[in-house]
């Protein structure tokens, strides 16, 4: 059994109503769906990560594998329960560390706001001092945990929300965005604490994020997610080959008349001067012979054509541009 | 463990209260400057009013009492939704909410420290009013811890109500104002039941606050025992019995509806 199953999840949030809409149908609600049949498995000591634009439905996402958010449709399991019915059972054996650095007591200090947490975890006594003790060590907030979390930076407050997380030793981590307020020097360890957890401990993780690079260097399986549709899952370089057909062309041709007399929109000029001319273009194999086609029909040389790989940003791009109808 | 669980959260709140001491301190100055307005108030009434012998004939013995133990009401019926809004504005309530904590401990802990506040406030009123202002207590330990707990049993399924509006509607309960409203106007807080005309009587006979302050103020002001206060006691049990597991119902509801809606962290 995967510690994560998700069969068909689909979440509808209700629309607000207009002034008019609540007094004369004041019980009829509208949708908006959020999540469109979402179904993935992720296995023990995986880290799986999920990106995608603002509003792809990541957030909503982990929500309901955190017992958060209840699912309209379909099946979400974590380490076989049900997150529906064994509510409990599910959170007892995740940490989520949550997107919201207001999500702690500011006025109290890091050290209280971890036994407090770790208390309503069902720790006490000698195990609970013995659980802060590490999460801090772990994640190196000693000089800082008995200051009040007013006084944190964002970046501190990040990595308290990541000791909490790790109170429980979860099974199954949730990192909802983690290193959005890091600077990059802490956003690697960060990374490679996450990345030594899931190697050493079998920890599994799931991680949400906007930063592609990130995405590639958890080194685990990449779902690309928008609009509620997960469009892609595989590793970063499946993804880069498999996704898209497009490669990216580097061009050095000439042409009597100009460019223009190829009426077409896909290359991008790196330079010209006079009818010769260096440019890229990001296009399928067969589109760009029938680019080369055309440049010697219409009497130009081609001197030089290379091809390189494209990096995952633009393979993400590509795949959420398609959808909007930019990429053909 | 839930014991553990109950004090983290009164310690939380202790520090959190403590770290702003000016506002702390305040808190107990209006406790004194509360209870000398109603003395000097009922120098204006004088003593043995008709209507109030069976309470001892007083008016500020009579009012102390109902203050100090409105203020229950008033926690009562704000301390759990106003937790939660205060959980929701901070950005707690996710974290808190993921826990191995079941929901109605949370809502019941989070209110701890406002029930056990208003107990040292109430403390508070009956000890300044019987040594610096000569109100005189006959005082039944027992009816009067009874009535305090039922006080507190009573009020709070009605607070969980109210909390339960608070997490679906996030604002504009009309349930509390309706109760509260009721309830100052009704339940014989300032001044006795038996003044209001023979229909609103009757309905404040269906108000916990009637019988509540009538408990609190024969078993502290008379020395009434149990047995003599029964109908008052029964009627609060009964009320107890009926309200708390129907609010712990509709608040599981009401944060269910939440998790279905996304709104749990809107306010």
């Amino acid at each position: 059994m995967n510690p994560v199953v998700c069969e068909g999840v689909v979440k509808d949030y209700p629309l607000p109503k207009t002034f008019k809409q609540f007094f004369l149908s004041p019980f009829k609600e509208k949708y908006t769906r959020a999540l469109k049949g979402i179904s993935f498995e992720v296995g023990r000591g995986e880290i799986f990560v999920l990106i995608g634009p603002n509003g792809a439905g990541k957030t909503t996402l982990f929500k309901i594998i955190a017992t958060l958010l209840l699912p309209d449709k379909g099946r979400v399991t974590v380490n076989g329960f049900d997150v529906l019915r064994e509510e409990n059972k599910v959170r007892k054996s995740i940490g989520y560390v949550v997107n919201e650095e207001r999500s702690f007591y500011w006025r109290l200090s890091g050290w209280e706001n971890l036994k407090f947490f770790g208390v309503l975890n069902n720790l006490s006594g000698k195990e609970l001092r013995e659980r802060v003790n590490q999460v801090v060590e772990l994640t190196g907030l000693e000089d800082w945990i008995y200051r009040p979390v007013k006084d944190y930076s964002t970046g501190l407050r990040q990595r308290l929300s990541l000791a909490r997380g790790l109170l429980v030793s979860p099974s199954l981590l949730i990192l909802d965005e983690p290193t959005r307020s890091l600077d990059p020097i802490m956003a690697k360890e960060l990374r490679a604490f996450v990345k030594e957890r899931a190697s050493q401990d079998g920890l599994t993780v799931l991680l949400a994020t906007h930063n592609l690079n990130e995405a590639e260097e958890m080194g685990g399986r990449i779902a690309i997610i928008d609009k509620g549709v997960i469009k892609k899952v595989g590793k970063a370089g499946e993804i880069k080959k498999d996704i898209t057909r497009d490669k990216r062309y580097y061009l050095e041709f000439s042409i009597p008349g100009g460019i223009s007399s190829l009426s077409i929109t896909k290359l991008s000029i790196i330079e010209s001067e006079g009818e010769k001319y260096r440019a890229e273009a990001i296009l399928p194999e067969e589109k760009l012979n029938k680019l080369l086609r055309k440049i010697l029909d219409k009497g130009g040389k081609i001197s030089e054509v290379r091809k390189k790989e494209l990096t995952l940003e633009e393979s993400f791009s590509r795949i959420i541009e398609k959808d909007k109808g930019y990429g053909d | 463990m839930v014991i553990k669980k109950a004090l983290y959260f009164l310690r939380r709140d202790f520090l959190e209260a403590l770290s702003y001491r000016f506002a702390f301190f305040l808190q107990l100055g209006g406790v004194f400057f509360s209870i000398l307005t109603f003395f000097f108030l009922s120098r204006l009434f004088g003593k043995n009013i008709p209507l109030l012998q069976p309470y001892g004939g007083n008016y500020f013995a009579f009012a102390l009492i109902g203050i100090a133990f409105s203020t229950y009401l008033g926690v009562s019926l704000g301390s759990f939704s106003s937790s939660i809004r205060r959980e929701q504005i901070m950005g707690t309530i996710e974290s808190i909410l993921v826990t191995q904590t079941p929901i109605p401990l949370l809502i019941l802990f989070s209110s701890l420290y406002n029930f056990l506040f208003s107990s040292f406030h109430v403390i508070l009123y009956i000890l300044i009013g019987g040594l610096f202002f000569n109100v005189h207590l006959t005082v039944n330990f027992i009816a009067a811890f009874v009535f305090l707990f039922l006080a507190i049993t009573s009020f709070a399924s009605v607070g969980i109500i109210s909390a339960s509006f608070i997490m679906v509607f996030k604002k504009g309960d009309p349930f509390t104002w309706v109760f509260s409203t009721l309830n100052g106007l009704l339940g014989g807080v300032l001044y006795p039941v038996k003044v209001l005309p023979q229909g609103l009587q009757k309905i404040a006979y269906f108000l916990p606050t009637t019988h509540v302050l009538e408990g609190m103020r024969m078993s502290l002001l008379k020395g009434y025992s149990l047995k003599m206060l029964m109908p008052e006691w029964a009627f609060l049990v009964v009320f107890s019995l009926i309200m708390l597991p129907l609010s712990i119902y509709l608040f599981g509801k009401a944060v269910r509806k939440a998790k279905k809606d996304g709104t749990l962290i809107q306010y």
